[in-house]
């Protein structure tokens, strides 16, 4: 196989490095939510509300929620090149 | 008939009429083009709105709003973060995989998912298990889906005149059609369901799949957002809901008779569902089944109750006294096996649980569901095929952002609707797959607007529809391209394609309607199991068959068959060890992880024992 096909060309790459930016946020996502829910969401010691629901979904769950679909908006119409 | 029975009639038929008119203009267009492309592939000229809400509706399920209510009912806020990786599922499911498998498609004239396993590693052979693969997991999820819609059509009209006319008529006219165990109202709902998928999926093809999912889309967003209105308006507002929530203690569970002082009259006694009954020693419970005593007989059968345990709640139910002469007799109640008597159970993780020890959603389990909503999505043949029918890249990166707000507005206030249910309606502990008309009817009633229970009931209805009618359509397209057109008759004229397809499409809905004659049991599980599967096995070839020019056809059938394995055998393994549909789970991951893993290390081990692909398969893949 030669170079060539092993790279690929400007489009693919292009196309693997925004599939690799999505992965990472993925994993962001992932650590920001599973990371902070553990360490608060599974401590029943106490109940501490935020906007009326507790607070670890608020801030475990639904923060990243909308951090979330901000950065999908984001991503996908600025960074995402039409091919 | 009562006003919700009527409007719920007049809502099924005004809701067909537009299915069946949308069914008949995308039939006029597929007489106007190409047929193999247009009736699987809508001639891969999906725009942005038809591309949002077909990915949207097709992955919203009858489980997320029969199954995913329910479960939200039984175990509180830990729901949302069970389901939080729809955050990103959206920019995952068709950004990942999107841009390349449209590009690739387009250049090879792919149609189908395993055309591109197929044109990428030049192998028929992979394709024809690809195909069997996905032809076997699809007929088996559609089974609990046309299962769950029965369901639904039974709560959406059963209060119709008409309905339980029709369903006496066909239980005294063909009463060999209907099984044991089932009765005709549900055989009824399954008939009307499937004849109406069947009508406009084999007429319309994908386009009119397509229509329908933009009006179920809209079905579902409105539904949702008028429900969570009311659910906050009728407990008083989230904060409220969430301290209520927070006082409460799980109930415990049990069984009881209704009994009699005296034989029954000649018309017997019937308690209906529901009901609240006080018993000696300040208990409280509730029956989640209609208990039923026969002329002379002084027991009903055995029910399903719920007993309150929360003081605040038991304080505030009144009780409905039994008729004169009948009394409930418990046979035996049991506690929760996780949360049982701890207030806060219902606002923190890992949620009670009525079999689990652990609670509902271990760290590790909430770790899997991560990764399972996002990658499985992502792996779904039915969401793949979808990204290969846009038009252009702009569209795509449009309908990434219209769904991310989409599924925001509807899985975050499901959860929040659903707490509300557990304050609103509370003792359904053993019946919580009803909780979506519950919910309906109470918000609709509480509203003083009867009629839009209709509307609300349509939700899971539609969502049930928007996913059986795609799913029909791929086995179809598995069956006429993949094995027919591509391997038995390459120069089959369009005629009998056509005509194929029809026969195809209507034999595959009829199969599955007939397979819910027989209403499986574990109806969630085997659409959890069979979607895990289906990501498992076609995720790693597809994905790293459009990003990894050295991945060749060695590599993509040992990440195929080897992942799949890895992940049947662990439901195996639970079904021997455990006797029923819990899989093993090592180190508390969900197979679905262990699954991809394997698939991974398969992928890597089958690629490097033989050569690349050939240089001109490369050339058409990763090259203009």
């Amino acid at each position: 196989m030669g170079k060539e096909s092993e790279t690929g060309d400007a489009a693919f790459r292009r196309a693997r490095r925004e599939a690799a930016i999505i992965l990472v946020a993925w994993g962001v996502c992932l650590a920001w939510t599973i990371g902070y829910s553990h360490f608060f969401g599974y401590d029943r010691s106490h109940l501490q509300l935020l906007w009326g629901m507790p607070s670890w979904v608020v801030v475990g769950v639904l923060f990243p929620w909308v951090a979330a679909t901000a950065f999908s908006v984001w991503f996908s119409l600025r960074c995402i090149r039409d091919e | 008939m009562n006003s919700n029975g009527h409007s719920s009639l007049v809502l099924f038929v005004a809701y067909t009429a537009v299915v069946l008119l949308l069914a008949w203009l995308s039939h006029r267009t597929l007489r106007k083009r190409s047929f193999v492309s247009e009736y699987f592939l809508g001639s891969r000229s999906l725009g942005m709105l038809a591309l949002a809400l077909t990915f949207g509706a097709t992955s919203a399920s009858a489980g997320s709003f029969a199954g995913f209510p329910s479960l939200v009912y039984s175990h509180g806020w830990v729901l949302a973060l069970w389901i939080a990786s729809y955050m990103i599922f959206p920019l995952c499911g068709m950004g990942l995989l999107g841009k390349r498998l449209n590009i690739v498609a387009r250049r090879t004239g792919a149609i189908t998912v395993p055309d591109i396993l197929r044109e990428r590693f030049d192998s028929p052979g992979l394709a024809l298990v690809g195909t069997l693969l996905l032809a076997l997991m699809l007929t088996v999820y559609l089974i609990p889906q046309f299962t769950l819609a029965a369901l639904i059509m039974q709560q959406l009209l059963g209060d119709t005149a008409v309905f339980q006319r029709a369903a006496f008529v066909l239980a005294q006219t063909a009463p060999g059609v209907i099984p044991v165990g089932v009765g005709s109202d549900y055989v009824l709902g399954l008939l009307l369901f499937a004849l109406l998928v069947i009508v406009y999926t084999t007429f319309g093809g994908f386009r009119a799949v397509v229509w329908t999912d933009i009006l179920q889309g809209f079905v579902m967003l409105v539904g949702v957002v008028l429900m969570l209105t009311l659910a906050l308006v009728q407990t008083g507002g989230l904060k409220r809901m969430t301290m209520a929530l927070a006082e409460m203690t799980p109930p415990l569970l049990g069984e009881a008779v209704i009994r009699s002082e005296n034989p029954a009259p000649n018309d017997g006694y019937f308690v209906p569902a529901d009901r609240w009954i006080s018993l000696p020693g300040g208990r409280i419970l509730r029956t989640n089944q209609a208990a039923i005593l026969l002329p002379g007989e002084t027991a009903s059968g055995i029910i399903k109750v719920v007993e309150i345990t929360t003081p605040r709640e038991k304080a505030v139910i009144i009780p409905a006294p039994l008729p004169s002469g009948l009394i409930l007799e418990v046979q035996h109640m049991h506690a929760y096996a996780s949360g049982a008597g701890r207030p806060g159970t219902y606002t923190h993780a890992p949620g009670p649980s009525a079999r689990d020890a652990g609670g509902f959603l271990p760290l590790g389990l909430a770790v899997s569901f991560f990764a399972f909503w996002a990658l499985s999505g992502t792996g779904q043949p039915g969401n793949m095929v979808r990204l290969m029918a846009f038009s252009h890249t702009r569209t795509l990166r449009r309908a990434i952002a219209s769904l991310s707000v989409y599924f925001a507005l509807i899985y975050f206030p499901l959860v929040i609707i659903f707490c509300s249910a557990r304050v609103l309606a509370p003792g359904l502990d053993q019946t919580p797959d009803r909780i979506m008309p519950v919910m309906a009817f109470l918000l609709a009633d509480g509203a003083h607007v009867p009629w839009l229970a209709g509307l609300l009931i349509a939700v899971p209805f539609a969502a049930a529809m928007s996913t059986v009618d795609s799913f029909i359509l791929m086995i179809t397209s598995s069956i006429v391209r993949d094995v027919y057109q591509r391997n038995l008759r390459p120069n089959a004229r369009e005629i009998v394609l056509r005509r194929l397809s029809y026969v195809c499409t209507t034999v595959v809905g009829i199969v599955a309607m007939v397979g819910a004659l027989y209403p499986p049991q574990f109806l969630q599980y085997i659409i959890v199991f069979t979607g895990g599967g289906l990501a498992v096995a076609f995720l790693g070839p597809v994905a790293l068959g459009l990003y990894w020019p050295r991945f060749n056809a060695a590599g993509a059938f040992a990440c195929m068959v080897g992942g799949f394995i890895a992940y049947l055998g662990l439901y195996v393994a639970g079904f021997v060890a455990f006797g029923g549909a819990t899989p093993i789970r090592p180190l508390g991951l969900d197979p679905l992880i262990w699954g991809f893993a394997c698939s991974l290390l398969c992928a890597v081990a089958g690629t490097y024992t033989a050569p690349p692909s050939p240089e001109r398969i490369l050339r058409t893949h990763f090259h203009t």
